[in-house]
């Protein structure tokens, strides 16, 4: 096959080829919006019958299985802080027991040992000396796990002085703005999603807030609290 | 020939065509059409005279492959799944993530994915093992089939689900945790992620868990979206390159003395056992990111470059891309509605289209041309693109193929309760805490933004196609005709 006939040949390829992508082109220009898929709704099976279809009956509130044991965690005062394995409904006193009991220089005022409890807390039980010291009592105060994070496992509440930092449950829009690193449209996620999720049970829930993370979290750690 | 030298990116263009066609509301007849024409035209534009013997066959198995593999891909997306009529599932949760103000967790159950929502305090760790009563629903899928202009992306919630295999929403009337899987990757996951938090000061913990669970620190990521470098966080090629490569560094060693050692088992200095082994260490990896369409493109292209040494035929980089997005389609077609599929195939396009060019002419030219390539999916579905990132891109990317390793190194002992961890977490911290200081020094000169616009977009899907006719070894002329006539018809659709 001569070069010119070579030539020839790879040019009418190429003819051919740009026709084919022009087509294409074509073709798919001119019938676009002309064809809709059947709607992905289809439902097999008699589970749901066409009675439901028409009268939709109200989508039931998930329940959720309780945990058999909460875990809680409890350090300060007391004679073998660590984390304790109790039954739920548990209050302070049983958590302070299974601990070995309270220190010589515990606080036992300012702890509230009746303080209901729930899975994952951590109860701080503070010493005598910070009562004198300081201008406000520290009662005892009860965090949710470090190990938290983005995982949203069990929470806790915490009770804090009236300087203490915070209470992100309460605090308003403002106040929320006087935090580190929040400026006004992650104060009102932080108001909305207290009010769509009901309060906050630990810090590390403000990881499930819009523009939260955990560097952010971190910053804000001791300036706020979770009541 | 595109036949001979690349025949991967004729059926993944092929493909694409027919599914950019559906997406378009063109009935399936026209895309399978289309797809064909596209199919014969590459090939057409391809041909120089001589062909090399053997053509015609591999262009008609070629063809049978294309029609199937229309099939296969088109019939899910047309004939959209029954939903599973069961009142109650069992199965492992093998993602959980916050979804707006509330969370959903993936169940992988023996009737298929499901998706729940469930309130953020009550959700359930990947890994765990649920017992889910309640009733399966479809996806919620809103009628988007008419055109809009007036956004260039929708947001469809029931393909970004399908692209990530859910079958039905199941709507919960009990939720109930059972226990724990054990050594399933979610349950390692969960641990890892744990760990993660509770020992990591708070860059490690957003860099590390971006790197090796594949979740993303939202403040993080609005830092590297401004910084235009947001690819860093997604785990990609660059990440599964990164952790192959320091992987075969510390095994080549083993691999040189294997031979010598067992030479009847271990030959060519143990290149099957280095393959095998990182084969190995590249799909623990990628399970343990969660299994990202990104990772998983990037592991099969990783993967065919990898049996390419071990059988001693190297793969055309192309190729091993097209090779891997096609896999990922033929796997889940709705993948290609995932911005997260087509920004890191449209990169790795890109970047092995330029694997010619080596040393400090690649670095310098990589970053802005991927920058371009992608440019116009960036821009549509974030609105804009930060113009610092053409810089910052040529410096990030050689510096976290550095960082990544060294963080997670300098992460090892805390993260395993070993002795001196704190101090190395906080090195760690350290070095984050000056990128940190440096991209945002860098971000401050230049603040620019680019929108979207149509002169922008169509210029980048002119370079972008003009590389990919390079890539499959068309001529410069063919190639840029390539690319003017594609920019053509996907502005004229989309």
């Amino acid at each position: 096959m001569g070069w010119n006939e070579e030539k020839k040949k790879s040019l009418t390829f190429l003819a051919a080829g740009v026709l084919c992508l022009a087509a294409a082109g074509f073709l798919l220009v001119t019938f676009s919006g002309r064809w809709k898929s059947p709607p992905s709704g289809m439902v097999a099976g008699p589970a749901l019958s066409m009675k439901q279809t028409e009268t939709p009956s109200p989508v039931p509130q998930p329940t959720f299985a309780p945990p058999a044991e909460w875990v809680l965690y409890v350090t300060g005062a007391v004679r073998s802080p660590g984390v304790y394995r109790l039954p739920p409904g548990a209050r302070a006193y049983q958590l302070v027991e299974r601990a070995g009991g309270l220190r010589p220089d515990a606080d036992s005022v300012s702890i509230n040992l009746a303080m209901p409890l729930g899975d994952g807390m951590h109860v701080h039980v503070p010493a005598a000396l910070s009562v004198v010291k300081g201008a406000n009592p520290q009662p005892a105060r009860a965090e949710a796990p470090r190990t938290n994070g983005a995982a949203g496992e069990a929470g806790g509440r915490t009770i804090r002085a009236a300087d203490a930092p915070v209470d992100i449950n309460t605090a308003t829009n403002g106040e929320l703005e006087q935090l580190p690193g929040i400026g006004p449209k992650i104060a009102a996620a932080i108001v909305e999603h207290r009010s769509t999720n009901g309060p906050f049970r630990s810090i590390e829930d403000l990881l499930l807030v819009k523009g939260i993370g955990p560097k952010k979290l971190e910053a804000l750690r001791n300036s706020i609290v979770v009541r | 020939m595109i036949v001979c030298s690349t025949p991967a990116s004729l059926l993944l263009a092929s493909w694409v065509v027919a599914l950019l066609g559906i997406g378009a509301g063109a009935p399936p007849w026209a895309s399978v059409l289309a797809a064909c024409l596209v199919f014969v035209g590459l090939a057409g534009l391809s041909y120089s005279a001589p062909a090399p013997s053997g053509t015609m066959w591999t262009g008609a198995f070629l063809f049978v492959c294309l029609l199937a593999g229309l099939l296969r891909i088109l019939w899910p997306v047309c004939v959209p799944p029954a939903v599973p009529s069961v009142r109650e599932i069992e199965g492992v949760v093998s993602l959980e993530r916050k979804w707006g103000y509330a969370h959903v967790i993936l169940v992988d159950s023996a009737s298929g994915r499901f998706l729940i929502r469930v309130p953020p305090s009550r959700t359930a760790s990947e890994g765990s093992l649920v017992s889910v009563t309640g009733r399966a629903v479809p996806l919620p899928s809103p009628d988007v089939r008419k055109r809009d202009r007036s956004r260039v992306v929708q947001f469809r919630e029931d393909v970004f689900w399908r692209a990530r295999g859910v079958v039905a929403e199941f709507v919960p009337s009990s939720v109930e945790e059972t226990g724990m899987s054990s050594w399933t990757f979610s349950s390692l996951r969960t641990e890892l992620r744990r760990r993660i938090v509770s020992a990591m000061p708070a860059r490690m913990q957003a860099y590390l868990l971006a790197a090796w669970v594949g979740v993303k620190d939202p403040e993080l990521q609005e830092d590297h979206a401004r910084w235009g470098t947001a690819h860093l966080l997604a785990v990609s090629g660059f990440h599964v390159g990164i952790a192959v490569a320091a992987f075969m560094l510390f095994l080549r060693p083993v691999a040189r003395r294997l031979p010598r050692l067992f030479p009847a088992v271990f030959h060519e200095g143990g290149a099957l056992f280095t393959s095998v082994a990182a084969s190995v260490v590249l799909w623990a990896y990628v399970g343990l990111t969660g299994a990202a369409a990104s990772a998983l493109r990037a592991a099969l292209m990783v993967q065919v470059i990898l049996a390419g040494q071990a059988l001693g035929r190297p793969a055309k980089p192309v190729n091993s891309v097209c090779v891997a997005a096609c896999a990922l389609l033929l796997w889940n077609p709705w993948q290609f509605w995932d911005l997260g599929w087509r920004l890191s195939v449209v990169a790795a396009l890109t970047l092995a289209a330029l694997a010619d060019l080596r040393g400090v002419r690649g670095v310098f030219v990589s970053g802005p041309v991927v920058w371009v390539a992608t440019y116009p999916l960036v821009a549509a579905s974030f609105g804009t693109v930060p113009v610092v990132g053409l810089l910052l891109n040529f410096v990030a990317i050689p510096a976290f193929s550095l960082i990544f390793p060294l963080i997670s190194l300098l992460a090892a002992p805390g993260l395993s309760g070993l002795p001196g961890g704190v101090v190395a977490a906080s090195l760690g911290e350290r070095i984050l805490t000056l990128w940190e200081g440096f991209a945002e020094a860098t971000a401050s000169f230049i603040p620019g933004t680019v929108s979207w616009s149509i002169l922008g977009a169509g210029g980048a899907a002119i370079v972008f196609l003009t590389l990919m006719g390079r890539g499959m070894a068309l001529s410069i002329r063919r190639s840029l005709f390539m690319g003017i006539l594609g920019a053509l018809v996907l502005f004229e659709l989309f």
